[in-house]
């Protein structure tokens, strides 16, 4: 007997009661067993992950039934669902409730009626098993967002559960605080023994430890099995999903009809970096590699000729007493290029793009928008059709009802009023939609969303949705503050996809990014930021080439091969090319 | 729903006959004790009068969301003067917490009224008007409940709520809260001495009114909007 | 969000606390008298002086300038008294009214001074736990407001840069009705956006069982063996202050004649004595404290 049976489960919303989100979804989990659930964003692991703790579950229709230990969930009580099923969520701020961190860890144990020994006991354990003393008497607010994560796990932990369920866990942390993480995650896998059920967009962390892995679409489960025959099933099927699978296996199903492989030996198929380098080595082993083919090779300008954004000798402190958080801070941005700089945690990205909005003021050196002294531009002529930034959080851009009165409000207050009232009297469909709007939203593909409330989109249409309204100022130069926080490959696509077109007619992009395979693959010119200033600059494949830590799995993994090979395309071509001279 | 006004409006009546008992009784021990004590009978008179909504708040064990809702919505209260940086003395709580109290009834408005008083006397500092603060801004939440339940208070009357808020809010926060500072700082009560105070206090108390009410005036149909969006979409009744 | 400060009375159990700074303000309240007030004060400011240093010296300034405010102001309403000093508007400035206005004025300044040691000391934690001892539910949702505050703060303020960063804040050319327009729709946004987070926070509080039956509360403080040795000293020394003022101690009369009970009275010197070691206690902690380490470290 399985110690989770998911059997034959079925649900849909009462809104929808026809579209079943889940479809006769059926899983066994083993004790102990490490599982991460795949699959494009609402195609209904947040759902399923729902079903399987009893408070969480949202009303509508349900057939199916889920065991646990052979005792169906309907008849566990919710004070036992609560200590044996800890349930970790995806925005690490919301989930906590008390303002003190001790109280934090003691939450659930007050829950459940502990009384004070046991309390202090538990409390005192889990706080020095996730090395949490040191903070222990702070104030919740003062923690970063991967110490936020880790005190949630801790608090859940602190109950002493047999499941671990965490949904979407990483998706707000930088990739330093997610790795961190996941390690706390599979430490207390290997050592505890706890049942673990994870979902996550980045695989790179979890699929090689996976006992299992289950992928979902559209509420069915295509394909569960252990990781690499998983890489298999979505290779021969062709599934969208093969795209979210770590680099290295992507590379080896690259190359492995050209090298002649063998496709039902999965002990080859690499899944950690380290696995892949051996692949390669072996692969390689005895072969000379073929020299990179120099394509036209421009040289990298120190200079702009004309930049879009200049910024020469930019200091800036929050506070006459604080430490200097921009520090001699210079770079130019070319015109129509897209422009990425990636950088640690606290580096001082977010305030270089507040200074070039001018929502904070440097206290000495330069700054050019457009070959124009920034302090020159009057603030009604700065951010109208000139400059723009998208924040991080979309959320902190809506203030209305609807997508359309989102994109409206930008037409000015007037403007938006007049739209406002005229489809209350003659309804949504009779009031044709502003021209420009329409071109937008056809643009960032929301044209199919305008009815809709902001805060019901998923993370990737509430992005695009800001984008568009960002974009209604016209803006020659883009900012863009992590745009790809939180969503998933597939939207990243789409996303990226905009931002080309916005490219070509000509915008100027800057993004501060903490996701180095994005800025690899569609940035021009990338740069590394470090401790207030800007320290290198150059094309995405001599930067993160020359760079061994901080750059992309495919050139960790081949670097010691190729030169400046940096993503799956670029790993796959050149090992193409050279496969081809050996014949 | 009707459990939850049963008990709200019991708490009402404990209240009503607390104070009934108690203010007299508190007079005449003032009375004994010699003047000087008249803020220490108020102040037992006001925590006498807030006992029965804590303690049928305490009782109604409120559930998770019930409580996640009200703290967030009473955490806004205390913080949106921040919203309005530009306009230093702009301090609509008093706003805010008269939509809440439209929103979800008058046990929800004098819990969010006493709490976010409470609550920035933690953040600044407690003084002696503490008790009074509390007790005049529960009251606000309280009656707001009230004729917000009787439909004075409506989203579909703008002008007539803000009047109304306008005059609650003068009133309550304004003249009683003027009070502590007569009992405070004066001895024996003269005529001189009161008026001079609440002479004192009466533009800062208009500046607060009009914060609260011009809140109130733009932010009432969106702010019960979002409200009612999350009551339907969460299956909410409070 | 404030600094904790180093206090030996501070690491005392918060019941213990708060019976003290209950003492401290109530019976500051009650006792018109002026040695018993200026009693009262000069404690309270050495304690204030212990606890913040320095920065005491500005709430000194306020305090003083009530003082003065009160004291004088007094005796311009209050005309009765024998003693006439001089004439304002033809009115009588009397000595009796001046000392009582001072009496007052010197009152205000001791609630005030307890109360800012009292907010030194009472931690919001320390506040909670009192509450959570009485009404478990609502210290609940006090600990969630303050969770909450500086985290919508910050969201406020991201909401408000990303507008502007929109060209949708308005400039220095709008008017003052659009700024509070522009305020407002912040605020929206902040209610939307909290209030999903707000069922989030509910969601992880079912799931981490809250609901599901009694609920306890976890006790960060100990109540030991010297915070029941205080609470006695405390309830002696209550007793005896108690006792010394219903045998007429605090009696005062200002008006028409100053007539107040003196130290040749027996209950009048003791009551003093008694409310003086009382309000001391905090002092004489940090005293036995310092002591304690200055022999241990030459032991050393």
């Amino acid at each position: 007997m399985a110690h989770i049976t998911i059997k034959d489960l079925s649900f849909s919303y009462p809104v929808d009661p026809d579209r079943l989100v889940l479809d006769h979804v059926s899983v066994d989990i083993e004790q102990g067993q490490y599982v991460t659930l795949c699959g494009k964003s609402g195609c209904g692991k947040t759902t399923l992950l729902n079903q399987l703790k009893t408070v969480l579950t949202p009303n509508g229709k349900r057939t199916g039934e889920v065991l646990l230990d052979g005792v169906s969930l309907d008849q566990i009580d919710l004070r036992t669902q609560a200590a044996t099923i800890g349930y970790v969520m995806q925005d690490p701020d919301s989930q906590i409730v008390t303002d003190k961190v001790w109280h934090e860890l003691a939450f659930g144990l007050e829950n459940l009626g502990f009384d004070q020994r046991t309390m202090r006991t538990r409390v005192a354990e889990m706080a020095s098993y996730f090395g949490i003393q040191s903070w222990f008497h702070k104030d919740v607010e003062e923690l970063s967002g991967g110490q936020k994560q880790l005190l949630n796990l801790a608090s859940i932990m602190a109950m002493q559960p047999n499941i671990l369920i965490l949904d979407e866990p990483t998706s707000q942390l930088d990739p330093i605080a997610a790795s961190d993480f996941l390690n706390t995650v599979r430490k207390i896998n290997l050592e505890l023994g706890t049942t673990i059920i994870i979902t996550e967009h980045r695989l790179e962390d979890i699929f090689h430890a996976s006992d299992k892995v289950i992928v979902m679409e559209k509420g069915k489960v295509i394909v569960q099995d252990e990781p690499k025959a998983v890489g298999r099933y979505l290779k021969d099927e062709n599934s969208e999903m093969f795209a979210a699978l770590p680099a290295p296996v992507q590379i080896y199903y690259g190359v492995a009809k050209e090298a002649g492989f063998d496709m039902d030996d999965l002990k080859r198929v690499p899944l950690t970096v380290r696995e892949g380098r051996t692949w390669l080595s072996e692969l390689f082993e005895g072969k000379e590699v073929l020299p990179l083919k120099e394509k036209e090779d421009v040289p990298v300008k120190d200079v702009e000729e004309d930049p879009a954004i200049s910024l020469k000798d930019v200091w800036f402190r929050y506070d006459r007493d604080l430490p200097d958080v921009l520090k001699g801070t210079t770079f130019d941005v070319g015109r129509g290029k897209i422009f990425a700089l990636v950088g640690g945690n606290g580096t001082g990205k977010s305030t270089m793009l507040k200074a070039i909005c001018r929502s904070i003021r440097p206290y000495r050196g330069k700054l050019l928008i457009d070959g124009k002294k920034l302090d020159s531009y009057k603030s009604g002529d700065l951010f109208k059709g000139k400059l723009a930034m998208l924040p991080q959080d979309p959320k902190s851009l809506f203030v209305k009802t609807t997508v359309r009165e989102e994109l409206e409000e930008m037409l000015g207050t007037k403007e938006a009023a007049r739209y406002e009232k005229e489809v209350e009297i003659k309804g949504f469909e009779n009031v044709p939609l502003d021209e420009r709007i329409r071109q937008v939203a056809e643009e960032c593909d929301i044209l199919h969303l305008l009815k809709s409330h902001p805060f019901d989109l998923s993370g990737g249409e509430q992005q695009r949705t800001a984008l568009a309204k960002v974009l209604l100022t016209e803006p020659k130069i883009l900012l863009l503050d992590e745009p790809t926080k939180g969503i998933d490959n597939f939207f990243k696509l789409q996303f990226a996809n905009i931002l080309r077109k916005l490219q070509e007619r000509g915008v100027t992009i800057l993004m501060v990014s903490h996701d180095v395979e994005f800025c690899a693959r569609y940035a021009d010119q990338v740069g590394m930021f470090f401790d207030g200033d800007v320290i290198t600059t150059n094309t995405p494949d001599k930067f993160f080439g020359q760079n061994s830590f901080y750059t992309t799995a495919a050139n960790r993994m081949s670097r010691h091969l190729f030169t400046n090979a940096i993503t799956d395309e670029d790993v796959i071509q050149r090992c193409l090319e050279n496969i081809q001279s050996w014949k | 729903m009707n459990k939850s006004k049963r008990k709200v409006n019991i708490a009402f009546w404990v209240s009503i006959a607390v104070m009934a008992v108690a203010i007299p009784a508190t007079v005449y021990f003032s009375y004994l004790l010699g003047d000087r004590n008249l803020y220490i009978a108020s102040v037992i008179i006001m925590i006498l009068a807030m006992v029965p909504f804590f303690v049928s708040f305490e009782g109604s064990k409120p559930d998770a969301r019930y409580l996640a809702i009200l703290a967030v919505l009473t955490a806004i209260a205390v913080i949106s003067r921040v919203a309005f940086i530009w306009l230093p003395s702009f301090k609509p709580m008093a706003g805010v917490i008269i939509m809440i109290a439209m929103s979800f009834g008058p046990q929800a408005g004098f819990m969010s009224g006493a709490l976010s008083m409470i609550v920035s006397n933690i953040i600044f500092g407690q003084g002696p008007w503490t008790p009074w603060q509390m007790f005049c801004y529960g009251l606000i939440g309280f009656i707001a409940g009230f004729l917000g339940r009787s439909r004075i208070l409506s989203e579909k009357h703008v002008i007539r709520t803000s009047i109304v808020s306008f005059i609650l809010v003068f009133i309550l926060s304004g003249l009683v809260l003027d009070t502590c500072s007569v009992f405070l700082m004066t001895s024996s009560i003269s005529w001189q001495s009161a008026i001079a105070i609440y002479l004192g206090g009466i533009v800062p108390n208009l500046t607060n009114s009009l914060a609260s009410s011009l809140c109130i005036f733009f932010l009432l149909k969106p702010f019960m909007a979002i409200l009612n969006r999350l009551k339907l979409k969460y299956g909410l009744e409070y | 969000m404030r600094e904790i400060y180093k206090d030996e009375f501070a690491t005392y159990n918060p019941i213990t606390n708060i019976i003290y700074f209950l003492g401290a303000i109530i019976l500051g309240m009650f006792f018109i008298h002026p040695v018993f007030v200026g009693v009262s004060i000069i404690i309270g400011l050495i304690y204030l002086f212990i606890l913040k240093k320095k920065r005491a010296l500005r709430e000194l300034l306020f305090m003083l300038l009530m003082f003065v405010v009160i004291s004088v102001i007094n005796p311009v309403f209050n005309l009765l008294g024998a003693t006439v000093l001089f004439r304002l508007f033809n009115r009588p400035y009397t000595l009796e009214s001046l000392i009582y206005g001072m009496t007052l004025g010197g009152m205000a300044v001791a609630i005030l001074c307890w109360f800012a040691c009292y907010n030194c000391i009472m931690t919001s934690d320390k506040f909670i736990y009192i509450f959570g001892k009485i009404i478990p539910s609502v210290s609940l949702i006090l600990s969630m407001i303050l969770r909450l505050i500086p985290n919508l703060t910050k969201k406020t303020k991201q909401i408000a840069s990303a507008r502007s960063c929109i060209g949708m804040a308005g400039d220095s050319s709008s008017s003052r009705m659009e700024k509070v327009r522009n305020g407002t729709l912040v605020l929206s946004t902040l209610t939307s956006w909290s209030l999903e987070g707000g069922i989030i926070m509910a969601d992880s509080m079912r799931s981490r069982g809250y609901g599901s039956g009694k609920r306890t509360t976890f006790a960060k403080y100990r109540f030991d063996a010297r915070n029941l040795v205080l609470i006695l000293v405390m309830a002696f020394l209550l007793t005896v202050i108690i006792f010394c003022a219903a045998k007429g101690a605090t009696q005062a009369e200002y008006i028409p004649y100053l007539m107040m009970s003196w130290f040749g009275d027996i209950y009048m010197s003791l009551g003093v004595l008694a409310y003086a070691v009382f309000l001391l206690i905090p002092v004489f902690l940090d005293i036995k404290e310092m002591i304690k380490w200055r022999i241990l470290r030459s032991k050393i």
